[in-house]
């Protein structure tokens, strides 16, 4: 049995995501396949699958990706799909947990790549919110009311940002600490 | 290149390293080191991957030939590795060597 659930994150949100997709697979739900705002769901044993999520740096198709992926497979990791760079990932539990990253440099990796993501995101929506409001000021077409939208996306975005920021300094306080 | 100092070596590194004086893949990897930390240390794949990478770039690991057949890819330790390692080992028995030396003092 199968069933399909609509769900909207933030970009910002994916640890959320991540959370969620491992609370469907904890009652019997895995994920099989992703789609935009759509998430796919195959019956499983409860507990049985494990899931994760990675922001690739290239596109998947990209020969660099492509290797990595295929090494990720050998180790008995499944790509269940992906939207834009975001690749979904799961592995059957057995002995311990499932993580992609063990150590604090590759953690830093993956959160430095989703932080360049959103900064380029936020900074065109601001700019592009910015020059829109102020044409529609200076009397320009009234259709520039949609840089307020760019502007909210912006807040949102910046705050996520602002999040991840103190997440990942708190993270590297372990690193005058420990090796 | 010689073992210069360059600071302490992960423990992911370190346990690479030591796997790879035999040939081995990733996942064998993972394995080995597992089993020898009696589970504590636990390398990911992604962390993996982008350790491997970056140790064959600085040639302390090589990839082996790949058998045809065979679409997994074996590593194995070369020369500087082998110097990196023991450089490694040895920083470690000093810390070892003067922890103990102290301890045993205040038995």
């Amino acid at each position: 049995m199968t069933k399909t659930i609509r769900k909207t994150f933030g970009v910002y949100e994916y640890d959320k995501e991540e959370i969620w997709l491992n609370e469907m697979a904890e009652q019997g739900w895995t994920l099989c396949g992703v789609g935009f705002l759509t998430y796919h769901f195959e019956q499983s044993e409860p507990g049985e699958y494990q899931i994760r999520m990675q922001l690739l740096e290239k596109s998947v198709h990209h020969e660099e990706s492509r290797k990595y992926l295929s090494f990720l497979e050998d180790t008995g990791i499944e790509k269940i799909g992906h939207v834009l760079r975001w690749v979904y990932f799961r592995k059957k539990r057995t002995g311990g947990d499932f993580e992609l990253f063990t150590d604090r440099k590759s953690i830093f990796r993956q959160m430095n790549e989703i932080i360049a993501t959103l900064t380029i995101i936020f900074v065109m929506n601001l700019t592009m919110g910015i020059s829109s409001i102020s044409v529609m000021i200076r009397g320009g077409h009234p259709g520039m009311v949609v840089g307020y939208f760019n502007l909210a996306a912006a807040a949102i975005l910046g705050w996520g940002l602002w999040k991840m920021l103190r997440k990942k300094r708190k993270l590297q306080q372990d690193d005058d600490l420990f090796e | 290149m010689a073992a210069e100092n360059i600071g302490a070596l992960t423990e992911a590194v370190y346990y690479i390293l030591l796997a790879l004086f035999e040939p081995m893949h990733g996942y064998g990897i993972m394995q080995n080191t597992e089993t020898l930390s009696e589970g504590r240390v636990r390398l990911a794949a992604g962390t993996l991957y982008g350790a491997l990478n970056t140790m064959v770039e600085r040639g302390w690991i090589r990839a082996l030939e790949e058998d045809e057949g065979s679409r997994k890819k074996e590593y194995k330790i070369t020369e500087i590795g082998k110097q990196i390692f023991e450089g490694e080992w040895k920083r470690l028995q000093e810390l070892v060597d003067n922890g103990r030396a102290v301890l045993e003092e205040q038995k």
